[in-house]
């Protein structure tokens, strides 16, 4: 009896540090219609204010991780967040969302913040930074998403460094001085040491 | 009183202020450039980012499980990116933030890891990480090692792109095609800071995650 418990509970064991600890998830069924209804965006008079692909992909790897496992609840509350969120845009009038007024972006920002509070599956947190114009979505300390809404909000980013404009301002800066210096001389501005 | 104290401390204090901001773009790569060579440790390159990548070598299979996959947190060193024929080995991280891409290759999170039979886009700096880019050629092998597969895609376009041009990427295709940029020209005095030099490669190994 011993021994099968002994076999049991290595085999338990074993199992269970063979599993992964992180693994990956598929997108599954509650995920896909928050993605479908992101794609869908929403109608303002004839445009269609919608993520982009990009941002698209962004949300899929998201659904992607380890730990993110939205139940129905969890993508009710989203998808109603989704609506509301939609509502706010529709009143404003824009397709550009940049141009939306302080106030709506900071609805948005607290519907936002409360819809992924109120995930229940997950503890996330969504974040802003003012300064770097980024958004965020944290578990604890770790970012799992981030994403800058910038006018030119881009994807391809600056990887270079070009000091032509230090450059530039040092040499005028220098020919200034020099130009100083001479001027000073000429005019006998400058006083000699007793 | 003023004359004496107060103009000068001006003058000094809008003199550093103005070098300080002329200063920043040379002193930061100096003080980086320095900081490997005079450093009395070896830099610790992980102080600030994570890392996940294990280094491990790895069977060869056609497949890999999605569960055995994991898709890192921003900020994650999660494989390492090599083109040996030009000596360019880096770490490759999630995310490409101006404080990621300081440290290594980042790719961009609206783009998918290996494996995935989607696109991958890569940013590294022109005048650090990918500096040796500028001499890739033709059908030169770039290879991926994650902790769950080596990825090995072949050259087979390089040309020279604006940022915004609508045809740099095409992040909804259905095939796996890798894109790696950087500024251009490779040089501090580019003067031009649109201009995005980029290398395109197809997958042509690695195990497909199902």
């Amino acid at each position: 009896m011993k021994k099968i418990i002994l076999f049991l509970t290595s085999a338990l064991v074993l199992a269970m540090t063979m599993l992964p600890v992180f693994a990956a998830t598929t997108v599954n069924t509650y995920e896909q219609s928050i993605l479908d209804k992101l794609a869908a965006g929403v109608v303002v008079g004839t445009k269609t204010v919608a993520l982009s692909t990009e941002e698209l992909n962004i949300a899929k790897n998201f659904f992607m991780m380890d730990g993110v496992d939205f139940t129905q609840a969890d993508a009710t509350a989203i998808l109603d967040a989704i609506d509301d969120i939609a509502a706010v845009i529709k009143a404003a009038g824009v397709t550009d969302l940049t141009k939306l007024s302080l106030d709506d972006k900071n609805e948005i920002l607290a519907l936002a913040q409360a819809a992924t509070a109120s995930v229940a599956s997950i503890s996330l947190t969504f974040e802003y930074d003012v300064a770097t114009k980024t958004v965020s979505i944290l578990s604890g300390q770790s970012v799992m998403v981030q994403s800058d809404v910038t006018t030119a909000s881009t994807v391809v980013k600056n990887t270079g460094m070009n000091a032509t404009v230090s450059f530039w301002m040092f040499s005028i800066l220098g020919l200034t001085m020099v130009a100083a210096v001479a001027f000073a001389k000429k005019n006998d501005l400058l006083v000699a040491k007793a | 009183m003023v004359a004496i104290l107060i103009v000068p401390l001006l003058f000094s204090l809008v003199t550093c202020g103005l070098l300080y901001v002329l200063l920043k773009p040379t002193i930061d790569l100096s003080l980086s450039v320095a900081s490997m060579v005079i450093a009395e440790n070896a830099p610790d390159f992980d102080a600030d980012l994570g890392s996940i990548y294990q280094g491990k070598d790895l069977i060869e299979r056609s497949t890999v499980p999605l569960a055995e996959v994991v898709i890192p947190f921003v900020g994650v060193h999660y494989a390492n990116l090599s083109i040996q024929r030009i000596d360019l080995d880096v770490r490759l991280y999630w995310g490409d933030s101006e404080k990621i891409l300081r440290y290594g290759a980042g790719q961009y999170i609206g783009s998918f890891l290996p494996g995935f039979q989607k696109p991958l886009l890569i940013g590294g700096h022109n005048l650090s990480v990918f500096k040796q880019l500028q001499y890739v050629s033709l059908d030169d092998e770039i290879v991926i090692h994650t902790n769950y597969g080596e990825y090995v895609y072949a050259v087979d376009e390089i040309t020279v792109k604006k940022a915004d041009d609508p045809t740099f990427y095409q992040l909804n295709q259905d095939v796996e095609q890798l894109i790696l940029y950087t500024c251009y020209p490779f040089r501090i005095l580019s003067g031009r800071r649109y201009d995005r030099f980029v290398v395109y490669g197809h997958r042509i190994s690695g195990p497909d995650v199902k």
